[in-house]
């Protein structure tokens, strides 16, 4: 096939076709049909680009034009003007709602100016549908010179001095892993890739499925030559449809070309994968766990060591990497582990995929250079706070993960620092909280999330995360008291120290960490029955200002409990013990009088 | 067809790498050659169409992989097919009234000059 002159990408993650890029697609077909301009145009539907909020995205190259927000009803007008005639149009671009610039390339806009794509290299380049696509940007050349010209010895090697560790949370060092299940001797070996990824607010595993399965495939097979396995699973979630799909049709283009199945490359190394759809328990995406759901156990955690590069799935070595973690190997292969340790930090080389959420102004997926601090991703990727207000704090490593304040923000973003900060890596959740946002009430929140996926296995986490979480209710509806912080704090080292598995030893971080960070808010919970940013329902107080008053009777009307007592030039008060905290009178009272504290 | 050698990948890379080029170097963009052709209402009536796909298919007949050709709107009136070559760390030379054998020139002097 001849390439066109142009080249449309449009952005076809979940996210962008739940916003409606496939209408897009549409659209611009008959356009173009319109214009008589069908030859001259390739479009492609890729994976994510990561700005999903601005989604769907339609990128035009050779220009390098990014549209953002692009309805079906815009083709028109960009295929008329733009495609035919050379003229942008300037609407669609994405303009920065803080300087009101508009920015033709995506490379300059603040969001993807301090991002460094490796892991997502070929995430809105590469068609995840076409082999060939990836053929291309060298797809399989790594494989290739690995299983034609280098021992799995060497292999290894290179994975080892490249430094990359697990993205999966824990951040062990993948080589010498590879190195641990190598050095066993065994008749059977598995490569078993996590696509998990149970954390509600993560979606990089299912981006870098979507978007560039084939270095997926590519890195699982060099990972199966390197220890000597030839067979692969890959655990992902069932509620991933799109990523579970294109998946399968990557995995069936590499049988076709023989780069899956017999004599790879001509050589004797035979490896294929098999797919496991996991039923989508936070605890399953734990590694031993999710051997045993492989199985066709039930998905708890098993007792670590042995550890699975020695007994793992059916009690054969078997390596267990991250989807994040894969897709990194084979760029080490072609370029070297120098050039990945050229980005990162001492002991955290290369990058980390984060999905940003919360109170910013740009959310969505976003790859950084390990070491970056938290400040640039909040206020130079992330765009700063939502409509101006205050941070409060930024909580990482997904629903285990800590909280880190104001002054923390300086941190730079390792495995280590975060841990110091009270935190985690984890996933690479990243949600940002703003002064509105109760941090009593954010731990509450994360605990009953891990209290519910708690496989109940072992007492500390089952019982232990429970009681914390039912003092955490009292304090928030302000029964608290002092003993309740003190017992927190017993529990939730305790909890740590002496849970099996990784989702009970981090379950108490959101508590302990909010506990280190802003204790003043638990103090107002539990001294003054009081929530500082009002979210505390139970703790909201409504009083009527009597300066500001000129009793007019129409909150008295409006309460649907008749607690509001006062006539016509009587000053109104509200009978605090019988207010339910409804929030009626407030909308009602034309002077702003009544007030919460 | 299987792939049986390194070789087999080379070629098959050879054959599609047409198709993703462009979308690599795009990226690039301080480091690609940009050759600008202008195509609004004039361009479009003087012939720019024809120097623009002259222009695409010899740069990708010359296997000029760092060099875009890209469409822009008209940049000089009078002067259409106008077009604009930029070499990254050289100062953007414009090309008045090229029609297609001026394409086909410039293009193999381009060649001498980015490789
Ligand atoms: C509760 C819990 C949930 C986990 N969920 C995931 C997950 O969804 N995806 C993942 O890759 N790793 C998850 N992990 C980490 C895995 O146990 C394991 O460390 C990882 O898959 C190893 O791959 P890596 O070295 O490439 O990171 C989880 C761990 C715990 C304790
Ligand atoms: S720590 Fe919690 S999730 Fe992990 S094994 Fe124990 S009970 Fe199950
Ligand atoms: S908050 Fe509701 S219940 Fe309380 S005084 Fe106002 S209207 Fe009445
Ligand atoms: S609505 Fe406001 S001004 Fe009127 S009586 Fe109530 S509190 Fe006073």
């Amino acid at each position: 096939m001849n390439p066109t002159r142009l080249q449309i990408l449009i952005c076809g993650g979940t996210g962008c076709i739940s916003s409606g890029c496939l209408d897009v697609e549409t659209a611009l077909v008959k356009s173009l049909e319109n214009h008589g301009m069908t030859d001259e145009v390739t479009i492609l539907k890729v994976g994510c680009f990561g700005f999903c909020e601005q989604g769907p995205i339609v990128k035009v190259y050779p220009d390098n034009t990014f549209y953002v927000r692009v309805e079906a009803k815009d083709m028109e007008e960009i295929v008329e003007s733009h495609l035919l005639k050379g003229k942008p149009v300037e609407r669609l671009l994405f303009k920065d709602p803080e300087t009101s610039v508009r920015y033709t390339h995506h490379r300059d806009m603040p969001f993807y100016a301090s991002q460094a794509r490796l892991a997502l290299m070929h995430c809105g380049v590469v068609d995840p549908e076409k082999i060939t696509d990836y053929f291309g940007v060298d797809g399989y050349k790594a494989l290739a010179v690995a299983v034609t010209e280098q021992k799995p010895k060497d292999v290894i090697d290179i994975v080892k001095d490249s430094g990359i560790r697990g993205r999966g949370g824990a951040g062990f060092p993948s080589g010498i892993k590879w190195e641990a299940a190598y050095n066993v001797q065994s008749d059977k070996k598995y490569v078993v890739c996590n696509a998990d990824e149970g954390d509600p607010g993560a979606f990089m595993d299912r981006s870098i499925l979507e978007g560039d399965p084939h270095a997926v495939i590519e890195a699982m097979a060099i990972c199966a030559y390197a220890i000597g396995a030839d067979e692969g699973v890959v655990y992902v979630r069932a509620e991933y449809p799109l990523a579970i799909n294109r998946f399968k049709i990557a995995c069936a283009q590499a049988r076709e070309y023989g780069l899956l199945g017999k004599n790879i490359f001509g050589t004797d190394f035979n490896f294929d994968i098999t797919i496991d759809l996991g039923a989508g328990a936070f605890v399953c995406g734990e590694e031993t766990a999710l051997l045993n759901s492989v199985e066709g156990q039930r998905g708890e955690p098993r007792i670590k060591p042995p550890f699975p590069a020695a007994v793992g799935l059916w009690g054969k070595p078997t390596i267990i990497n991250n989807v994040e973690t894969l897709v990194n190997i084979p760029q080490i292969l072609l370029k070297g582990a120098d050039w990945f340790k050229s980005f990162g930090a001492e002991n955290n080389s290369g990058t980390k995929v984060f999905a940003l959420a919360g109170k910013i102004n740009n959310v969505g997926l976003v790859e950084v250079p390990m070491g970056i601090t938290l400040r640039d991703v909040v206020y130079k990727i992330g765009g700063g706070i939502r409509g101006g207000k205050k941070f409060k704090a930024i909580q990482t490593g997904g629903p285990s993960g800590g909280c880190i304040s104001e002054k923390g923000l300086d941190t730079q973003v390792t495995f280590e620092n975060l841990q110091k900060a009270g935190s985690m890596m984890g996933s690479g959740g990243m949600i940002v909280m703003d002064e509105t946002d109760c941090m009593v009430d954010i731990a509450k929140f994360y605990l009953e999330f891990t209290v519910e996926e708690s496989c109940g296995k072992c007492t500390p986490c089952r019982v232990g995360n429970t009681r914390m979480y039912e003092i955490l209710e009292r304090i928030t509806k302000g029964h608290g008291t002092e003993d309740d912080i003190t017992e927190l704090r017993n529990l939730g080292e305790t909890i740590k120290a002496t849970s099996l598995c990784g989702l009970g030893n981090s379950a108490p971080n959101p508590v302990l960490s909010t506990l280190d960070n802003f204790m003043d808010e638990y103090l107002a919970h539990v001294h003054e029955k009081r929530c500082p940013s009002g979210k505390c329902k139970d703790l909201v107080k409504y009083v009527i200002v009597p300066e500001k008053c000129i009793a007019c009777t129409l909150c008295k009307r409006v309460c649907p409990v008749d607690c509001i007592i006062g006539e016509r030039k009587v000053i109104h008060e509200i009978d605090q013990e019988r207010c339910i905290k409804c929030g009626a009178c407030v909308d009602k009272c034309p002077k702003d009088a009544i007030i919460t504290e | 067809m299987k792939i049986k050698s390194r070789e087999d990948l080379q070629a098959l890379r050879d054959k599609y790498r047409d198709e993703v080029i462009m979308r690599l170097v795009s990226d690039n963009f301080e480091t690609r050659t940009e050759i600008n052709v202008g195509i609004g209402e004039t361009g479009l009536k003087t012939g720019a169409r024809d120097t623009l796909k002259t222009f695409f298919d010899e740069v990708n007949l010359a296997k000029l992989e760092n060099v875009s050709v890209i469409a822009v709107d008209c940049i000089d009136r009078s002067n259409s097919p106008v077009v604009e070559i930029k070499i990254p760390g050289k100062e953007p030379v414009i090309h008045n009234k090229v029609d297609s054998a001026k394409a086909k020139a410039l293009v193999a002097a381009l060649k001498t000059e980015v490789q």
